[in-house]
């Protein structure tokens, strides 16, 4: 990976990184998927990926609000970085590169 | 009260030998003289855990009836929700966070009556294997200050090692438990996948994590596992389960051979084996007649999938870590930085937050979820997994529980596996195949090599919590 691939994925996951960290991490993640390349290794015919840990049935509840009150809204208002109206402000949703 | 374990603890509580405002005024003292050094803490609560022991003062005073953590002073991970008090995960990106709700295992510990004394240190989003990765600095080995107390969890583990705590939560999502609470000799307990619920734990690979115990005995670990475990709505995973006591005759305990290959310290190696044959030698004398101690004995196996957990683990847990960690962007809590586009509110908000370590994880997941790599890595890695599953499965056949070394080697110094993340990654080789498989498992202090603690690592049957522990006292019983 050179540093422009480094770029492009950390661009994907919305980070920048600082040009220390892009001195390091093109051989650190290479070094990181080679040893997991070796997971091509394993012998997987006729085996089924675990794609959960969890009980083989789903669990509902109805889809209603619950345990809201003006002390957890409030908690959790206290905590957005701009607000209007009691409603979270942010830039425009809509436009390039978002 | 420190080794003494809290059932005798409680007792002296009922009997007022002791009251709670006096045992919560002693650690909080042990702390004040011992954490400017060691940094297990990233928050004490000196006035709070005062006004909860009084309370509990007040009601043994009435006559209450209260349960056996009633009192009891514990250190909690600063990844685990306690309303209204600030929650870090040790990032910068939590930095001004408060908590709005109690995680499920916060709520179940305030019911019980416990003291809660302050929030602990770990690597960032508990990302690491020796807190160095903490945006707060890193938490000092009780045992050598030159060294780490091991990660993630290393301030709960240190807190615990060092009398500051008499028990602490920790999490473990790939032996975040195990291996601090055996570089700092203390005992270590993770849950089977599914028994504790994980509302409320800063979410790190959501098929991995769990939350478990620190204690100085197998005994005081069980206590508040029994406190936190069972279904909780808030975690789909949870279920509750009955274990049937078994009352068996023989237990056999498998050996892996993949364990003590290369890259196992000798000393460490021998410290262990020492272990088996102290623990062999005494149930020796067990006849297996009713009511007597069950005999134990050893049994050389194979877990031949095992070479290939870590790398299993190096697609899963990035892949998992690059998913619940885009939702810190700067919009509701935590950091915020400022910008003229959406766009760049988010990369400057997670750029200046998060640490190298976070930075690198993210990478590799989005980079084994992207298209084209999904197949080679995800899926492969996701199908490995059942492999490991299985070999587990095959072993528990003919094995009532797996020993292990916890760690390849003991504590290593501050610096010395921070410019290899490869280095860093290798010290979980023995921890991770067991959460890949959700089983339960223990780290129990066994030795020492050089003054540094050595821990086993004992592994249980899916679900099989008690039994384990019932095991690990065993074992606790003969070496401790």
């Amino acid at each position: 990976m050179d540093k422009a691939d480094i770029e492009k994925l950390f661009r994907l996951a919305r980070i920048e990184v600082t040009s220390q960290e892009l001195e390091r991490f093109p051989s650190e993640i290479d070094s990181i998927l080679a040893y997991v390349a070796e997971l091509s290794r394993a012998d997987v015919a006729h085996v089924s990926p675990m794609l959960s840990m969890a009980p083989a049935a789903n669990m509902n509840r109805i889809d209603e609000s619950k345990d809201v009150n003006e002390e957890i809204q409030e908690a959790i208002i206290s905590q957005l970085p701009d607000t209007k109206d009691g409603y979270l402000k942010t830039r425009k949703v809509f436009g390039e590169n978002v | 009260m420190m080794h003494e374990g809290i059932e005798k603890t409680h007792a002296k509580l009922l009997k007022k030998e002791i009251s709670a405002h006096e045992l919560a005024s002693s650690y909080l003292k042990i702390i004040a003289e011992k954490d400017p050094e060691i940094h297990a803490f990233l928050d004490v609560y000196r006035e709070r855990a005062i006004l909860e022991a009084d309370r509990i003062d007040k009601q043994i005073a009435g006559g209450e009836e209260l349960g056996m953590l009633a009192g009891i002073p514990i250190a909690i991970k600063d990844n685990i929700m306690i309303k209204g008090r600030r929650t870090t995960a040790a990032s910068k990106i939590l930095d001004n966070y408060r908590a709005s709700y109690d995680a499920y295992v916060i709520s179940k510990l305030k019911n019980a009556g416990a003291v809660f004394l302050g929030k602990t240190n770990l690597d960032e989003f508990a990302m690491g294997g020796s807190t160095e990765n903490s945006a707060y600095g890193p938490t000092k080995n009780p045992h050598d200050t030159a060294r780490v107390a091991g990660g993630s969890s290393g301030g709960s583990a240190a807190a615990v090692a060092s009398g500051m705590a008499p028990v602490a939560l920790g999490s473990d999502t790939g032996g975040s438990i195990r291996q601090p609470a055996a570089f700092c000799g203390v005992v270590g307990f993770k849950p089977s996948y599914g028994r504790v619920s994980r509302s409320g734990l800063i979410a790190m690979a959501s098929s991995l994590d769990q939350i478990g115990t620190f204690a100085h005995l197998v005994a005081d670990a069980e206590i508040v596992f029994r406190a936190i475990e069972g279904s909780d709505g808030l975690d789909s995973t949870t279920i509750d389960i009955q274990e049937k006591n078994e009352n068996k005759k023989e237990i056999v305990v498998g050996i892996p051979r993949e364990f003590f290959s290369a890259g196992l310290d000798k000393n460490v190696e021998q410290v262990i084996r020492d272990s088996f044959k102290k623990v062999e030698g005494a149930s020796a004398s067990s006849d297996g007649a009713v009511g007597a101690s069950p005999r134990i004995r050893f049994e050389n196996i194979s877990l031949p999938n095992s070479s290939y957990a870590l790398a299993c683990y190096y697609v899963i847990m990035p892949a998992e870590v690059s998913s619940n960690l885009a939702r810190f962007d700067g919009m509701r809590y935590g950091a915020h930085a400022d910008a003229d586009s959406l766009f760049d509110v988010y990369t400057r908000t997670r750029s200046a937050g998060f640490g190298t370590e976070v930075k690198r994880r993210i990478a590799i997941g989005t980079y084994v979820l992207s298209h084209g790599y999904y197949d080679a890595y995800y899926l492969q890695a996701q199908k490995v997994r059942t492999l490991i599953e299985h070999d587990f499965e095959r072993a528990f056949a003919s094995v009532d529980v797996i020993a292990t070394p916890t760690t390849p080697s003991t504590a290593f110094r501050f610096g010395e596996k921070t410019a290899d993340p490869m280095s860093m990654y290798l010290e979980d080789i023995y921890t991770v195949p067991v959460n890949l498989a959700g089983l339960p498992a223990l780290s129990l202090p066994v030795g020492k090599v050089n003054g540094l603690p050595v821990g086993l690592q004992l592994i249980g049957k899916r679900f099989g919590d008690y039994a384990l522990l019932d095991i690990a006292k065993k074992f606790e019983a003969v070496i401790a």
